[in-house]
C-alpha cells in the first residue's frame, strides 16, 4: 500500500516538474468569425496576431497541396466561413448551406475546396492548428495547453466537437470556459478591493454567431454564475445578413448563390460605417454594373429592431432566474456590441453605463488567457464557479423526459435518480440521454442512447435501476446505470450521438476514405437495425398490453406495417430500414395517444384535488 | 472528524477542511454528513449568508482548478469533494430541501413525499390562500402576498429550528405545511397582472 503510494506522490512531482519548465499555455477565443489568441508572459496579458492583425478570421481554404487559415484563406472564393455555427450538429439541423455537404451521411462532412470530404472538426482543428503555430513563432516556445472558450450555451455535443478539434490539433484542453465568464475574467472585477464593485452583472455577448448572456455574481476572488441564458444560432450574421437583404431588396437585383459571400461582405462595410456614421452612401459594383445603396441609421435600426429586442429579452429572463433585481454593470462583449443602438437600449434596460473599456473583440481571449495562467500556476487563482446551461435528462416511456438535473445548477455535480422498469421480466432498459428545456423528447437534443442489459426477471417495478449523471468542471457529462440488485452497470460519456467515437474518428482519418466510409456504413445500419429492433419489440409488448384500446381495422393496419419492418431488418438496406420505421412511426401516433391517455386516466383516477393541480400546475 | 491523511500517514481534524495541514495533499471523501461537512449545527433554520460564505471558503479549497497539475487520486477526490460540496450547498440552502434532509438523518429513511389531505385544516387554509391571490390585481398587494408568504415559511422554520426529527406524524404535518407554502409562492411567482 504505501509502495504505491511512493510511487505515486514521485510521479505527481514529476508531473509537477515537467509542467512548470515546458508547459506553455495560450488562452484562445475560437470564434465564429474570428479567432484570438493570448498569452500571459508572466508580467502581462499579450494579444497574439499573425502578420495580418490581431483578429484571425475563422477561415479555412483547402489548396491544392496546403490549407490556408486566416486572412489568406478569406482572400480565396469559396473559403469555409462562419463553421463554428454547424459545430456539433447533425446533416438533419443543415437548413440551409453555402457548401455541399454529404447528405448520405448523418455527420455533416463539407466538401473542400478540391473535392474531397472533411468533418467540421478536421476544419476547425485546422485553425486551432494555425493558432498554435502563431503562438509557437511569437513566443518562441512549444505551447502545449490551452483555455478554449466556448458559448456559455453550447450543449454537450458542441463543448465535445471543440474539444475533439483541440485534440485532433494536437492541443491539450485545461478547461473549456464559457466565453461571457471569460470576459469578465479579463476585467478582474472579483480580484478588486474596492468593495462597491462587487455585486451582480450581467454580460451581454453578440458575437457573429452566438448570443450569450450570462448573470454573475462577483465577490472578492469569486466569480458564481447565477444563471445563463443563450442562442446558438443568434448573431452579428444575422444583422450582415439583414442588411443583406436590405441592399438586394433596395437595388432590386436577383443575385446568385456564390455571390452572397461578396454582399455579406458589403453589408457588413455598412453595418461597421453606421455605428459612427448617420447614414451610408455605399457604392456596389455587380455584373460590371455600378448601383448606389443608401441606408441612414433610423433605416438600420427598424431593421434590426426585432433582433435587438429578442436579445432584451432574454436578458430581462436571465435576470428572473437569476433571481436578481440589482444589475451593478453590463459587460459588453462581441463586435456587434459596438452598434450605439444596442448599447443605448441596454442602458435604458439597466439604468447603468455599459461596460466596454476592454476592446469587445478582444476581451474573451484575454480571459481565458488569465485562466491558462492561473492553471498553470503563473497567477494565482480565482475562484470560478460555472452552471449548466441546459437541462439534463432521460427518456421515459410514452416520449416524455425525465429532467435528472436542472439548468443552473452549479457544476462539477453528480446527481442520481432510481427507475424502474415497466413491465414483468424485463431483462433491458435502454436509457436515452437527453438535453435541453422542453417536455418532450422530440423536441430535445439527443446525447446518446445504451441499454443496461442482464436485469433479473422481476415482475415490472421491482428491479431497481439507479442513473446517476456527472457532470465535470469543463461541463462535460458521463452518465452510468447500475441495477442494485445484481450490481450490473454501463457506463458511457457524451459523444455525438448519430454516430462515431473519437477513436474510431481518428482511425477513420487514418484510413482510406473508401475503406472508411463503408466500416461507416456498416456501423449506421447496424445502428439502424437495433434501433428498429426496439421500436418493434416495443410496439409488440404495447399491443399486448393496450391492444383492445384499438379496432380490429386499426389494429391490422398497424400489423401489416410492423411486418415490413421485420421483413427489411432481414436485408442490408438501411435507408428502407429507417423509412420502414418512420411508417411505422406515424401509423402507430394515434395508437400511442389513446395510451397515454389510458396513463393518464389511471393515474389521475383517485387522487386528490391537491395532487392534480400539482400535476397541472 | 479525525482522519489518517493518505499521503503522509499523520493524524488531522478535517474541521477546517480535507486538506492535510502538514503536507497539503487534499484526501478522499468518506462518510459526513451536509451540516458538519460545512461546520454548521443541524438546524433547520439556517443563516443563508453564513452557508454561502462557508461554502465559498470550502470551495476555494477543493474546486478541480487547483489540482489540474496534481496526480490522478487527487484529481478524483478534488472531483467528489467540489461534487459533494455542490450538493449539501443546495440542499442546505433551500428550506424544504433542508428538511427532507433532516428527516431522512433522523430516521434513516425517506419522507412520503406525496401530499395527500388527511390534514383537512391545512388543506382548507391552502385554499383560502389560494382564493387570495386569485383576488390581487396589482403588483403592490402581489409583492406583500410575497412578502407574507416568505415571513410565514420564515416563522414556521424558526418556530421548528431545533425539532424531533423522530417525531414522524409531528414532521410529517411540518412538511406539508411547507409544501404547501412552497406551492404558493410558485403560483405567486407565476401569477401575471
Amino acid at each position: 500500500m504505501s509502495l504505491i503510494q511512493i510511487n505515486d506522490v514521485a510521479s505527481t512531482k514529476k508531473q509537477k516538474e515537467s509542467t512548470k519548465e515546458e508547459e506553455v499555455a495560450i488562452g484562445i477565443d475560437l470564434g465564429t468569425s474570428n479567432s484570438v489568441i493570448s498569452y500571459f508572459d508572466g508580467e502581462s496579458l499579450q494579444i497574439i496576431g499573425d502578420s495580418f492583425g490581431d483578429l484571425i478570421p475563422s477561415a479555412v481554404y483547402y489548396a491544392e497541396n496546403k490549407v490556408l487559415v486566416g486572412k489568406k484563406a478569406l482572400a480565396e472564393i469559396g473559403a469555409f466561413k462562419s463553421i463554428k455555427r454547424f459545430m456539433g450538429k447533425s446533416t438533419a439541423d443543415i437548413n440551409e448551406s453555402l457548401y455541399d455537404y454529404d447528405k448520405e451521411k448523418k455527420t455533416i462532412f463539407f466538401k473542400n475546396q478540391q473535392s474531397n470530404y472533411v468533418s467540421l472538426e478536421e476544419i476547425s482543428a485546422e485553425i486551432l492548428k494555425y493558432l498554435k503555430n502563431t503562438a509557437e513563432e511569437q513566443i518562441g516556445k512549444k505551447v502545449s495547453s490551452s483555455v478554449i472558450t466556448v458559448p456559455a450555451y453550447f450543449d454537450e455535443n458542441q463543448r465535445i466537437a471543440t474539444k475533439n478539434a483541440a485534440q485532433l490539433a494536437g492541443l491539450k484542453v485545461l478547461r473549456l470556459i464559457n466565453e461571457p465568464t471569460s470576459a469578465a475574467l479579463a476585467y478582474g472585477l472579483e480580484d478588486t478591493e474596492d468593495e462597491s464593485l462587487q455585486g451582480v452583472y450581467l454580460v451581454y455577448d453578440l458575437g457573429g454567431g452566438t448570443f450569450d448572456i450570462s448573470v454573475l455574481s462577483l465577490q472578492k476572488g469569486v466569480f458564481k454564475v447565477l444563471a445563463t441564458l443563450g442562442d446558438t444560432l443568434l448573431g452579428g450574421d444575422d444583422i450582415d445578413n439583414i442588411i443583406m437583404q436590405e441592399i438586394i431588396n433596395s437595388l432590386n437585383i436577383s443575385i446568385a448563390n456564390q455571390d452572397k459571400a461578396y454582399f455579406l461582405e458589403i453589408a457588413k462595410t455598412v453595418k461597421e460605417k453606421l455605428s459612427s456614421e448617420n447614414m451610408v452612401n455605399q457604392e456596389i459594383i455587380y455584373n460590371d454594373k455600378k448601383y448606389n445603396f443608401y441606408i441612414n441609421r433610423e433605416n438600420f435600426i427598424e431593421k434590426i429592431k426585432p433582433l435587438v429586442e429578442k436579445t432584451l429579452n432574454m436578458c430581462v429572463a436571465a435576470t428572473e432566474d437569476a433571481e436578481v433585481e440589482d444589475i451593478k454593470g453590463v459587460i459588453l462583449v462581441g463586435g456587434s456590441t459596438k452598434i450605439p443602438y444596442i448599447q443605448n437600449r441596454l442602458k435604458d434596460l439597466f439604468k447603468v453605463e455599459p461596460i466596454s473599456s476592454l476592446n469587445p473583440d478582444l476581451v474573451v481571449a484575454m480571459g481565458a488567457g488569465y485562466k491558462a495562467a492561473e492553471l498553470t500556476g503563473k497567477t494565482k487563482n480565482s475562484l470560478l464557479l460555472d452552471v449548466i446551461p441546459l437541462s439534463l435528462g432521460i427518456e421515459l416511456a410514452g416520449g416524455i423526459v425525465e429532467k435528472i438535473i436542472h439548468r443552473n445548477t452549479l457544476i462539477p455535480i453528480t446527481k442520481k435518480q432510481e427507475f424502474t422498469t415497466y413491465k414483468d421480466n424485463q431483462t433491458a432498459m435502454s436509457i436515452h440521454i437527453l438535453q435541453g428545456e422542453r417536455e418532450l423528447v422530440k423536441d430535445l437534443r439527443s446525447l446518446g442512447k445504451f441499454s443496461l442489459k442482464g436485469i433479473p426477471p422481476l415482475p415490472a417495478g421491482a428491479a431497481k435501476v439507479m442513473v446517476s449523471f456527472s457532470i465535470d468542471a469543463d461541463g462535460l457529462l458521463s452518465v452510468c446505470a447500475v441495477e442494485e440488485k445484481t450490481g450490473i452497470s454501463q457506463s458511457i460519456e457524451i459523444k455525438p450521438a448519430w454516430g462515431l467515437d473519437f477513436e474510431s474518428m481518428l482511425n477513420m482519418l487514418e484510413s482510406s476514405m473508401e475503406n472508411a466510409s463503408s466500416d461507416m456504413q456498416q456501423r449506421l445500419l447496424l445502428q439502424s437495425k437495433t434501433e428498429a429492433e426496439r421500436v418493434a419489440d416495443s410496439l409488440k409488448s404495447a399491443l399486448r398490453d393496450d391492444g383492445e384500446l384499438l379496432s380490429e381495422s386499426q389494429k391490422q393496419e398497424i400489423i401489416k406495417v410492423l411486418e415490413e419492418l421485420l421483413t427489411s431488418m432481414q436485408g442490408e438496406n438501411r435507408d428502407l430500414i429507417e423509412e420502414n420505421v418512420a411508417k411505422l412511426d406515424k401509423a402507430t401516433s394515434e395508437f400511442a395517444e389513446l395510451r397515454m391517455n389510458k396513463k393518464i386516466n389511471k393515474a389521475l383516477a383517485g387522487k386528490s384535488l391537491t395532487e392534480v393541480e400539482d400535476k397541472l400546475l | 472528524m479525525e482522519i489518517v491523511c493518505s499521503n503522509c500517514q499523520k493524524n488531522f481534524n478535517t474541521v477546517q477542511s480535507f486538506i492535510c495541514p502538514f503536507c497539503g495533499y487534499l484526501n478522499a471523501l468518506s462518510r459526513i454528513d451536509f451540516f458538519s461537512y460545512l461546520g454548521l449545527e443541524k438546524n433547520l433554520d439556517v443563516n443563508l449568508a453564513d452557508l454561502e460564505t462557508k461554502f465559498l471558503n470550502l470551495m476555494s479549497k477543493y474546486h478541480p482548478d487547483n489540482f489540474v497539475s496534481k496526480s490522478s487520486q487527487e484529481k478524483i477526490n478534488a472531483q467528489a469533494h467540489s461534487v459533494y460540496l455542490n450538493n449539501a450547498y443546495e440542499t442546505l440552502k433551500e428550506p424544504t430541501l433542508r428538511f427532507i434532509y433532516l428527516y431522512e438523518l433522523a430516521n434513516s429513511e425517506e419522507i412520503v413525499k406525496e401530499i395527500d389531505s388527511n390534514n383537512p385544516a391545512l388543506f382548507i387554509e391552502f385554499l383560502e390562500y389560494y382564493e387570495e391571490l386569485e383576488n390581487i390585481k396589482d403588483n403592490n398587494s402581489l409583492k406583500a402576498f410575497q412578502t407574507k408568504l416568505q415571513q410565514m415559511k420564515n416563522k414556521v422554520l424558526q418556530e421548528n429550528a431545533v425539532m424531533d426529527f423522530t417525531n414522524k406524524e409531528l414532521a410529517y404535518n411540518i412538511y406539508l405545511k411547507l409544501q404547501y407554502i412552497d406551492k404558493i409562492i410558485a403560483s405567486a411567482k407565476k401569477a401575471k397582472i
